[in-house]
This record gives C-alpha cells, sequence and structure tokens, in this order.
C-alpha cells in the first residue's frame, strides 16, 4: 500500500502451546477506517495488542508512521502509545472519581501538559463531541453513551496518529451505538486520524472503509480477494 | 434458486442419468417441493445445447434403458465462475448460497472462501449503504436501516453456517 | 447455604488467603497487647494489696504543744511504726521501721522473723544495691541485713523497699509514728485508680486499631469478592446471608488471630514486665489475666471481629450485578468538627475547674480523661472532612496526572480514604500529647546549679539540740565532705529561716548576703524552692543578731560534690540524728516527684503508640491494595493506554499521603494544643517545651511505616494492571 500508517508483515505470536496469531500481514493507510472482525478467541485482540504496542510478537515486524515498534523497549512503547495512540474500550477506562473534562485531559497531563492548556484542549473536544454542557459531571451520573463519547473525547484529544477503538458501542442500544459511532468516525475523519475499529457487528464495521476477518490466527481469504 | 447450477453440481460427482439425479436433487434441495421431470428434462437439453455435459452411453441395466450424462470442462468451469459469484440479498439468497455450500462441500471444494465472498460482498453493500444513509433524510435513513438490517441477518446465517461447516460435511458425506 | 460453597467463595483465592493472613497477624499482634494490658489492669490491686504493710494505719502519737511526742510504753500485742522516704545515688527507697518489745506477740508479714533493733530485711533490688555499694555510703544507715522481703510483700521486682528493726524510743520520738496492733493487709487504692483509668483507655485505643484493621480488610474482601457475591445474590441470596458469608470468615480469622496473640503475650510479658508501672517493674504473673479472662477476651475480640465485617458487608451490600459499582460516599460536611469542638472546649473548662477549685478536682478529672477521649474520637470523626477540604484544594491546583486522580478520588471519598490512616492519625495525636506534657516535666528534673539556691553538693539534715553535735562530729568524719555548717533556730518562732554565720551561708550557695556576722536564711526555700516554679526565687538572706544561745535546727555537710561523698555524709548524717526524716540534697528533690510517673507514662504511651502505629501501617496497606484492587480495569486499560506504571503509583502513594499529611500535621498540633492546656492549668507554672528525641522518632516512624506500607501494595498495583488482567470481556 503506497501510505501506510500501520504496516505489519510477518506477525506470529504464542501463549504458551497456543498460537494466537500465525503469520499475519497487514497495511492501513493514512487516514483509512479499518474493521478487525471475526469471531471470539479468533486472535482479533492479540492482533490488535501486537499493533498498538501492548504486545511484542514473537515474530514479524510493526511499524506506526514510520516507528518500528517491535525495536522499542516495553518503556518506549507505552511512551509511544501515550503520545501517537488514542484507545476507545467497550467500558470502564473513565475513572469515576472524575469530571469528564479530568478525564479527557489525563492523558494530556500524562504526556507533560500545563494543567489550563490540558483543561481547554479537553473542552474543546467535549465540545465536539457534543458534551459541552457535562463536562464537569462525573461518568457516574453519565448515560452510557455519554460515558461513551467522554472515552472518544479522551482518545482523541492528544491527536493521536492512530485510534484503537474495541467494541467501542458493544455496551450500546442500537441508536446509542450509532449516534456515538458516527461522532467517532466523523470527529476522527475531520482530523485524518486512522481508526482501528474492532468489532464482531456487521453494522459497526459497515462504517469503516475496508474490512478484515481474522480467523484462527490469519486474516482470512476473503479479505485478500476484496483487496 | 437456480436450477441448473445445482443440477450441474449434482451431475459432477460422478456421471449419472435422469431418474437418479432427480431423486438426489429432491433429497438434497427440494425441501418438499419436489422437482417435476419436464423441468429435469427441460433443464438437462439446455445443459447438453450449451455443451456443458454429454450423453455417456446407455447403461443397460434391469429395466428401461438410460442414458447417463457426464459433465465436460465447460461445464466444470460454469460451475466453479457459479459457485465464486457472491449472490445479491435477495429472498433467493439463502436458497442459493445454501446449495453452493452443499455442493461445494459434496465436491471437496472450499465452501469456506465461498462464504468468505459471499461475506465480502454483504458488507460492501453495507457499507455503500451506510455511507448513503449519512447523507439521507431521516425517513430515508428508516428504508436504509431495514435495509441493512435484511443484509445483516443473511451475515449471521452465513456466520453460523460458517461456524457448522465441519458438522455438515460430516453430514454430507455419511449420512 | 451449604459450608462447602461458603467455602469457595470465600477462600477460593490466593489473594483471599493473603489477605485473611494480614487480618491474623494484625489482630495477633493487638490481641497479644490487649492480653498483656488486661492482665496489668486486672492485678493492678494485687501489686499495692503486697505492699499494704508499708502503710501507717494506726493512731498517731500524741503530740504535745512543744512538739514532743508521748508513747505508750511497749508491749506485746503492739507495734510503733513509721515510714520515709531515702535517698541514695538519686533513687528512692522505701523505708519502713518497725519497733515491737522483745517478746513481741506481733506477727511480721510472711512469716518474716521479728526484728530487733539493728536488722533489717531488704527488698531484692535494695540487696543488689547493698552488694555493689560501700557500707558507709548506704548499708550502715540500717544496720545488718538478715533477709530479703520475698516477692509477695513487692510490688515488682525491681521495688527499692527495706523493712528495719528499730529501738521503741527511736520511733517513738518520730512525730509521723503510729502504733498498731500488726502490718496492714489490706492496703490503699486511691493512687491506683489513675492507672487503672489509662489502663482501661489503653486497652480501649489497642481495639481501635483492631477494629479499623478488620473494617478495612473486610472491605478489600468485598472489592475482591463484589462480582461473586453479586452472582450469589442474583441467585436468591439475601443481604443478610451475604453479609453472615463475610462474618464467618472474618470471625474465623480474628478468632486464629486471638489465639496467636494469646500465645504472642507469652514473650510480649517478658519484655512488658521490664516497665516500671507505677513505681515498679512487674511481676509475669502480676500481667497474666486468668485462663476465664483469656476466654472471654478471645470471644469477644472474635465477635467483634464477626460483628464489623457483618455491618460492613451489610452496609455495603453488593447488590444483583450491575449495582455493583461503587457509589460516591455522602458529601461530609465541616459539621464533623463539632465533636472536636465539643471536646476542646470540655478539655479545657475541666482542667481550668481542675486548676481552680481543688474540691471539685476528683469530678474534674473524670471529665478530663472522658473529654480525653471525645477529643480522640473528635479527630476520627473531623479527620473526613479535612481529608475533603485539603484534597478540593490540592485538586484545584494539582498539575500532575497522579494527582488529579488521587484528587478526585480522596474527594469523592474521604471517608474510606482517611479510615485507611485513622489509626495513625489517631496515634499521633495522643504520642503528641503525652510528649507535650512529659518535656515540661523533664524541665524541672535535672536541677542545675542555681544562685542563691542549695549548692547542689550540700546535704541538709534536720537536727535537735540531743543530736547536733554527735551530727556535726559524725559529718566532719566523712571523707570528701569539706565543711560542716550548722543552722540555729531564730529565737522569734514566726521567722521563716534558720541563723548561722555569714561565711558559712555563702559556703552553702546564698546570694547576696548581707554584710553582717550573722544571717537569717531560708533553707527550706533554698532546698525546694520559693514556688514549684522552674525559675524558682532564690530567698534573700537577712541580717540577724548571732547565733548565741540557739538551739540547732539543721545541720549541713558541703562535700565535694562526688556521688560518693554526699552518699557517705547522707549515711553519716542520717546515723548520728533521730532517723525521722531523710537528710536530703537538692538533687534528691527531683528523684521521686512527678517526673518520674509522668515519664513512665510516657513510656507506656510510646510503646503503646508504636504497636497501634505498626498495626495501622498494616491497615494502610491492605487499604491501598483494596483502593488499587477497586480501579483494576481503569487502571489496567489507562496502562494499556500508555499510563506508566509509575503514574499509578504515584496515584495509590499521593491518596496516602495526603490524607496522612494534612490530618497527621493538624493532630499533632492539636495534640500539643491539649498539652499546652494541661502544662498551663495543671502544671503550678510548669513551661511548655518541645518534645524530646522519642517523639521525633515516633513521628519519623510512624512516617516511615505509613510510605512502606504504601510502597508494599506497589507489587499488587502493577500485578493487578497487567494486561492480562483487563482481559476478561
Amino acid at each position: 500500500m503506497a501510505d501506510a500508517l500501520i504496516s505489519a508483515s510477518g506477525l506470529r505470536k504464542s501463549f504458551g502451546p497456543t498460537a494466537a496469531l500465525r503469520g499475519i500481514d497487514l497495511d492501513v493507510a493514512r487516514g483509512e477506517v479499518l474493521a478487525v472482525m471475526g469471531p471470539s478467541g479468533s486472535g482479533k485482540s492479540t492482533l490488535i495488542h501486537c499493533l498498538a504496542g501492548v504486545l511484542a510478537p514473537d515474530e514479524g515486524t510493526v511499524t506506526i508512521d514510520g516507528t518500528d515498534l517491535t525495536s522499542l523497549s516495553a518503556d518506549a512503547r507505552a511512551r509511544f502509545r501515550l503520545e501517537r495512540i488514542g484507545f476507545v474500550f467497550q467500558f470502564g477506562q473513565l475513572l469515576p472519581d472524575l469530571s469528564a473534562r479530568d478525564n479527557v485531559a489525563l492523558p494530556l497531563l500524562m504526556g507533560g501538559a500545563r494543567r489550563r492548556a490540558a483543561v481547554a484542549t479537553a473542552d474543546h473536544w467535549l465540545g465536539r463531541l457534543g458534551l459541552a454542557d457535562q463536562a464537569g459531571k462525573s461518568p457516574g451520573d453519565m448515560s452510557g453513551g455519554q460515558a461513551q463519547r467522554v472515552a472518544i473525547a479522551r482518545a482523541l484529544a492528544t491527536e493521536p496518529s492512530v485510534v484503537f477503538a474495541d467494541e467501542p458501542t458493544g455496551s450500546l442500544d442500537s441508536l446509542s451505538a450509532e449516534t456515538v459511532l458516527e461522532a467517532m468516525l466523523e470527529a476522527a475523519r475531520e482530523s485524518a486520524t486512522t481508526v482501528v475499529l474492532i468489532t464482531h457487528d456487521a453494522r459497526t464495521a459497515a462504517h469503516a472503509d475496508r474490512e478484515v476477518i481474522v480467523r484462527d490466527g490469519r486474516l482470512s481469504g476473503a479479505a485478500a480477494v476484496a483487496r | 434458486m437456480d436450477k441448473l447450477p445445482a443440477l450441474l453440481g449434482l451431475m459432477s460427482d460422478r456421471p449419472t442419468h435422469g431418474y437418479d439425479l432427480k431423486h438426489r436433487y429432491d433429497e438434497v434441495f427440494a425441501a418438499g417441493r419436489p422437482l417435476a421431470f419436464g423441468q429435469l428434462y427441460a433443464t438437462i437439453a439446455r445443459m447438453l445445447r450449451d455443451g456443458l455435459i454429454v450423453t455417456a452411453g446407455a447403461e443397460v441395466a434391469e429395466g428401461p434403458e438410460r442414458k447417463r450424462y457426464e459433465v465436460t470442462d465447460r461445464g466444470r468451469e460454469h460451475l466453479r465462475a457459479w459457485l465464486r459469484t457472491p449472490d445479491d440479498p435477495t429472498p433467493a439468497l439463502q436458497t442459493n448460497l445454501f446449495a453452493k455450500t452443499v455442493l461445494a462441500l459434496m465436491l471437496h471444494d472450499d465452501a469456506e472462501e465461498l462464504l468468505d465472498v459471499q461475506r465480502a460482498s454483504h458488507l460492501a453493500h453495507m457499507r455503500a449503504l451506510t455511507s448513503a444513509k449519512a447523507a439521507a433524510p431521516l425517513l430515508e435513513r428508516l428504508a436504509i436501516d431495514h435495509a441493512l438490517f435484511q443484509i445483516e441477518a443473511d451475515l449471521r446465517w452465513i456466520d453460523l453456517t460458517g461456524a457448522r461447516l465441519t458438522d455438515i460435511r460430516k453430514e454430507i458425506h455419511h449420512g | 447455604m451449604t459450608a462447602a460453597s461458603a467455602r469457595l467463595l470465600l477462600l477460593g483465592t490466593a489473594g483471599a488467603a493473603r489477605r485473611l493472613a494480614g487480618i491474623v497477624a494484625g489482630v495477633a499482634v493487638a490481641v497479644a497487647m490487649l492480653i498483656v494490658l488486661l492482665g496489668t489492669y486486672l492485678h493492678m490491686p494485687d501489686r499495692d494489696e503486697r505492699t499494704a504493710w508499708q502503710v501507717l494505719v494506726g493512731e498517731r502519737l500524741e503530740t504535745s504543744a512543744d512538739g514532743t511526742t508521748t508513747a505508750p510504753d511497749p508491749t506485746t500485742d503492739q507495734m510503733l511504726i513509721a515510714s520515709r522516704q531515702d535517698y541514695v545515688h538519686g533513687q528512692l527507697v522505701t523505708v519502713t521501721a518497725a519497733a515491737v518489745s522483745p517478746a513481741t506477740d506481733v506477727a511480721f508479714p510472711h512469716g518474716l522473723e521479728p526484728l530487733v533493733p539493728g536488722q533489717f530485711y531488704a527488698s531484692p533490688a535494695v540487696a543488689d544495691m547493698i552488694d555493689h555499694l560501700p557500707a558507709d555510703q548506704f548499708a550502715d544507715r540500717y544496720g545488718e541485713l538478715v533477709g530479703t522481703l520475698p516477692d509477695a510483700m513487692l510490688r515488682g521486682p525491681d521495688e527499692r523497699s527495706v523493712l528495719v528493726g528499730a529501738p521503741w524510743e527511736t520511733v517513738a520520738s518520730n512525730p509521723n509514728a503510729r502504733v498498731q496492733p500488726g502490718f496492714d493487709t489490706v492496703g490503699q487504692r486511691y493512687d491506683v485508680t489513675t492507672y487503672r483509668v489509662i489502663l482501661a483507655i489503653g486497652s480501649i485505643a489497642m481495639l481501635v486499631p483492631i477494629v479499623l484493621l478488620i473494617s478495612i480488610v473486610s472491605q478489600l474482601g468485598a472489592a475482591q469478592r463484589r462480582e461473586r457475591l453479586a452472582t450469589v445474590r442474583l441467585i436468591g441470596a439475601g443481604r443478610r446471608a451475604v453479609a453472615g458469608l463475610s462474618a464467618l470468615e472474618m470471625g474465623a480469622a480474628t478468632a486464629a488471630g486471638a489465639v496467636l496473640g494469646v500465645l504472642a503475650a507469652l514473650p510480649l510479658r517478658a519484655v512488658a514486665s521490664t516497665l516500671s508501672i507505677n513505681g515498679a517493674q512487674s511481676f509475669p504473673a502480676d500481667l497474666t489475666p486468668s485462663p476465664a479472662w483469656v476466654i472471654a477476651t478471645i470471644a469477644g475480640v472474635t465477635v467483634l471481629g464477626a460483628a464489623v465485617a457483618w455491618w460492613q458487608a451489610y452496609r455495603d451490600d453488593v447488590g444483583a450485578p450491575g449495582a455493583s459499582r461503587e457509589r460516591a460516599e455522602k458529601r461530609v460536611t465541616g459539621w464533623r468538627v463539632t465533636t472536636l469542638g465539643v471536646g476542646l472546649t470540655l478539655f479545657a473548662g475541666s482542667a481550668w475547674v481542675a486548676n481552680t477549685s481543688p474540691a471539685a478536682s476528683a469530678a474534674a478529672a473524670v471529665v478530663l480523661i472522658a473529654s480525653f477521649a471525645v477529643l480522640t474520637f473528635g479527630i476520627i470523626i473531623a479527620g473526613p472532612w479535612l481529608t475533603r477540604a485539603v484534597s478540593s484544594a490540592y485538586g484545584r491546583v494539582a498539575a500532575r496526572a497522579s494527582a488529579v486522580v488521587a484528587a478526585g478520588r480522596l474527594t469523592r471519598h474521604p471517608r474510606s480514604t482517611f479510615r485507611s490512616v485513622a489509626g495513625l492519625v489517631a496515634a499521633v495525636f495522643i504520642v503528641s500529647v503525652f510528649a507535650g506534657v512529659v518535656s515540661s516535666v523533664r524541665a524541672i528534673t535535672v536541677p542545675s546549679e542555681e544562685p542563691g539556691m542549695l549548692s547542689l553538693d550540700v546535704v541538709l539534715a534536720h537536727a535537735d539540740a540531743a543530736h547536733a553535735d554527735a551530727m556535726v562530729a559524725a559529718a566532719r568524719d566523712a571523707d570528701g565532705v569539706e565543711r560542716v555548717v550548722v543552722g540555729y533556730r531564730p529565737g522569734d518562732p514566726d521567722a521563716a529561716g534558720v541563723v548561722m554565720d555569714a561565711q558559712d551561708a555563702r559556703a552553702i550557695g546564698a546570694t547576696a548576703v548581707p554584710d553582717a556576722a550573722a544571717v537569717m536564711v531560708d533553707t527550706f526555700a533554698m532546698l525546694w524552692g520559693t514556688s514549684l516554679d522552674v525559675d524558682a526565687q532564690a530567698p534573700v538572706p537577712e541580717p540577724a543578731d548571732g547565733t548565741e544561745g540557739l538551739e540547732p535546727a539543721v545541720v549541713m555537710a558541703v562535700t565535694d560534690g562526688s556521688p560518693a561523698a554526699i552518699e557517705r555524709a547522707r549515711t553519716a548524717l542520717d546515723i548520728a540524728g533521730d532517723r525521722s526524716l531523710a537528710p536530703t540534697s537538692r538533687t534528691d528533690a527531683a528523684a521521686g516527684g512527678a517526673a518520674d510517673i509522668t515519664q513512665e507514662l510516657a513510656v507506656l504511651a510510646y510503646i503503646g503508640m508504636a504497636i497501634a502505629i505498626g498495626i495501622s501501617a498494616l491497615a494502610l496497606a491492605v487499604a491501598t491494595i483494596a483502593a488499587a484492587l477497586e480501579r483494576r480495569r481503569t487502571f489496567g486499560l489507562l496502562r494499556l493506554a500508555g499510563m506508566p506504571v509509575a503514574q499509578l503509583r504515584g496515584v495509590v502513594a499521593t491518596e496516602a499521603a495526603v490524607p496522612l499529611a494534612s490530618t497527621l500535621v493538624a493532630s499533632a498540633g492539636l495534640g500539643f494544643l491539649v498539652a499546652w492546656i494541661l502544662v498551663i492549668t495543671l502544671g503550678n507554672g510548669l513551661e511548655f517545651t518541645w518534645p524530646d528525641g522519642r517523639y521525633w522518632v515516633a513521628l519519623v516512624g510512624s512516617t516511615a511505616l505509613a510510605a512502606l506500607a504504601v510502597a508494599a501494595s506497589f507489587g499488587t498495583v502493577r500485578r493487578s494492571t497487567e494486561i492480562d488482567s483487563t482481559r476478561f470481556e
């Protein structure tokens, strides 16, 4: 692929005797929204963890925006994730004791931003996700959809190169799921952020530009055909 | 369902004659609606005309003389192309895809791949609908939602079928 | 619910085993201390019953107007008894002098042979001193040692006590002597009450960290099994059943801890028996409660543990799944400070009453102790409010991510975060009060040479005409005595002081001596000071007519200042004198005063606090781990998103440090305030000074233990947030 932001080749990863990844090659273009599908236990999570530099693969390389993650130490990879990658999870990622604003400001503060600047950025992103009037609330007082928007604002606030969204709407009802997903992708596309969307739901995957299917630790043959 | 490729698939297993073909078709695909002999012979005539099958000589046994038919290379090519062509999401999809899956398993072809092809095609449809929906007025969105749910139902069935392939294969070869 | 399923739910994990081990250890330590305290409390009266023989209960002798006493003639059914405090090398020795007729029927205690004049019994501690000191410094004062006093006649193994056989006439001339038919066996208990109250408070104070520990550990248990118990709730177990499970678990652990604690009390007893309580160390038996009490303690602590856990689980009901998310606490308000205010008012008020109206002082003392307890409670009640106030201010200025996260939790959970440090805070308060009071007493315990006061190398003995010459001669003969001074009773009976040569007055330390041949000097004031003030005003000598025709009143030996010379002079003066009062130096004035008792209370307080601090540190470690486990998913996901584990440690450390720092400073300050109130209202002009090294050691020690406790949780923080821990979807 000509302008690949993420480029993975020959990824293999085993946990003890279980082979989770059996040789995966995958390129994700800059600004692309890619859906990663596959049944549970297919190696989907392991693939994402390897792509995001959470896990180091046994074999193969992962390059994001020119940085070879597999050559970095665990600490350097954590630093890279903090600065260059955004994460949205299904639930439980917000600290219940902090306001929405502080939750969003958190990764900025961890990156060394000043409190005032971090809060201003947080308010900006909450506003973009339609939560301008909710900034002072705590996640416990919000609906599930609102909480996920806060999580999305947090993932985007550091202006990462790529956002990994792991079933971001998995615990929402259909309508909230749709609006949350649309809000996330709209915000991501406006800032040309690459999104890797992990989902088993076809309607969610249909929001992506392209999908790959992981089965038994490999990308399913059809994915290649579609390319 | 398209009967021609289904019959072609049943014949490509081994040379066979008309009566036997009807029997096997009814067994696998009919689901309570047996194939009429008229329709069978009309289809065989069309396949002979298009060169998909040839007559392989008569089998003399007890009872009436029977013609045996054999699938040609051209017939095999036709069958393969059909198997690999994803169907549009229409009410006929299930029966076609079912036929394809069963035939692929019978012929030891890669059934998973044909399901993947179908899945990719469906997702492409959904993607098109989803991007159309983003710009559509609300009432139109409702219609698109319905279409999306229809396709999603197909996809779920495909996923489930995919997960059951091993069991289906066993049933066809031993059942 | 069957026992098997209960076990599965409660003890199914390694974490649960560790948690229970923490309970067992904490309870064991506290129960060991509790058992010893209880034993001491219970046997406190026995100690004094054993020394009843020292108590004078008989009729006083008749005293005529000119001060001479009239004693009955010796009979076989009566004895004369007198007692005094003797000093030797800064130590106090209780001397009981008994006079009986040669063929007396008076029974000496515990089968001791009746003494004849010139013989004495000594406690083992005194016998030991006699072995190590030359006779002319000590033993000669009493005569011939004929045996040791049995343990049954002593409060403790280090009690310094002698029972001296004296001639009938000698005791008869002592104005303090009593006539009684035998030795008393009942004793008096009034001075024991204070100790028993303090021991009772100490025992209760020992229960506070136990309760805190159990409550915190139950909370950790709740955090760990919230999911599992939620499922139990769903399949039909009631709120009570779940609380019952928790109580069962905690009751079993507490019982095990209590039994271990009873075993641990045995070695602890040996250490504790070396501590001085009410002037004497203890016999191990005095620290050992009866088996019935031990069983009652185990049962009581077990019930307490189960009840705390039950209540904790009942109140913090997990509910069905979905509702199991941790809720924010109810907002704490400034009203929480009122208890503290009430305690402080009561405390200051009762201290003032005790000081101004002696008649009401007994009642005021009870209120004083009660208000002290109210104050301690007030600190624990006000702590969450202070924690919230400080942490919300901190949250506004915090710049680091870990500080923001910690401030958020502290502001929303001030109760549970403060509870994890409450034990330390209460301990620091109590230790601050003791340190403050003790430091001010210490100020007068070490006398120094002061202008106008009696020189420290002078030994003063009261004299009369009959003994004075012999005393002067004996003192002159004593090695190390440089000058012997006689003070005479002035002609004017209302005059304060004795008359002596001006040169003599200067030799014993008087200043501003008028230019006259003879001067009148107030030697009593030179010895004790004009008041108990630390900056005692030295008496001013006045000119006098001369010593001619006056009766001697005091004989003073000016020594070379060496301890041996002082003791030799003291022994010489004593033997030659009338034996009713011990010769005294200004150093002795401090030896048996309030300082000793306050110091020994301080030692007890420091030891108690050390244990309370230890248990509290354990509780803090458990609470920190619980707080981390409660948020393991969120922390895990944050780590996955790139949050360095150091920042997570920062969160956990800040969450302990902020409540600890804010309330520790406040409680230390309050402790000193209380000490200051005590000192200025009750201390007769004592001066409040900064505490000694032990206090700072206790403070630094508890801070270090707290840091250690938090650091101990770092491993759990790291492990529980590994990627594997977040992959349970």
